[in-house]
């Protein structure tokens, strides 16, 4: 599949969070920006068919909607 | 749609290497050969997958950035399909959490299936199909990591010829059908490919 190249600008922190982002997950820029990308999509996807965004945690026996714009 | 191609190597029923396309994407002639070429011989073998239609689930899936599409055509006709989930996670502890490729689904021509006697035209579908699968996991940066719930007719191919690790059967999968989850790690990667 062709690719095309686009100029991406952040503030100083944006751009931190990124590479913070990167380091943790082992990817370099673009494929993160592109994984967020894609699950940007799925989750607006799933939330125009009626679904929320659900996140849980078994040990503490909590569940909270992520209520996204 | 276009579509780019690279070329692989298949083994004909006499063990000689054949030519083969691997696209990067799932074209109108590959879903036509799966309805009327694939479909009537799976439907007269009971098959597990038998009520798999590629036709919804490419316009299911290919409008969604998460999902990638592989088709491998040989002589003029489509030997395998697949179509990977690019935004899930990890399981196996040593790499929980870190991005892998999801294998959604794969399946080989029945004419190639090596479980349906003497119909075996091309041999190493599921193998070049799964080595796809590993190089678009290095490509996207996750350096061939893969998983998959493995139908139970494959178990046995993903464990002892891939070198998958078995997870077990995962009832979050289905409750029902309990598929064994497989993941592959870096390493088991690098093993499968060399």
């Amino acid at each position: 599949m062709s690719k095309r190249t686009m100029t991406l600008n952040l503030t100083e922190r944006e751009m931190q969070v990124l590479d913070e982002l990167c380091a943790k997950k082992g990817l370099n820029k673009t494929a993160l920006m592109r994984q967020a990308l894609r699950l940007y999509q799925a989750v607006d996807t799933r939330l125009e068919q009626g679904d929320k965004l659900m996140f849980e945690n078994e040990e503490k026996k909590e569940k909270s909607e992520l209520v996204v714009l | 749609m276009s579509s780019a191609s690279s070329e692989v190597f298949l083994r004909d029923g006499a063990g000689q290497l054949v030519k083969a396309e691997l696209h990067d994407t799932i074209l109108q002639r590959h879903l036509d050969d799966h309805k009327h070429q694939w479909k009537p011989l799976i439907a007269a073998q009971s098959e597990q997958h038998g009520h798999w239609n590629w036709e919804w689930k490419w316009s299911h899936f290919s409008p969604q950035l998460s999902y990638q599409f592989v088709a491998l055509e040989c002589n003029g006709q489509t030997q395998g399909l697949m179509i990977v989930n690019t935004i899930k996670r990890c399981r196996i502890q040593q790499q929980a959490n870190k991005h892998l490729v999801y294998v959604e689904y794969l399946e080989a021509a029945p004419w190639n299936r090596r479980d349906i006697p003497n119909w075996v035209r091309y041999k190493g579908v599921g193998t070049v199909l799964l080595a796809a699968a590993i190089q678009l996991s290095i490509d996207e940066g996750n350096h061939g990591r893969i998983g998959l719930h493995s139908l139970p007719q494959a178990d046995t191919f993903y464990r002892d010829k891939c070198g998958m690790t078995d997870l077990g059967p995962d009832a979050s999968y289905s409750p029902k059908m309990p598929l064994r989850y497989f993941e592959m790690t870096e390493t088991q990667a690098a093993a499968f490919i060399h």
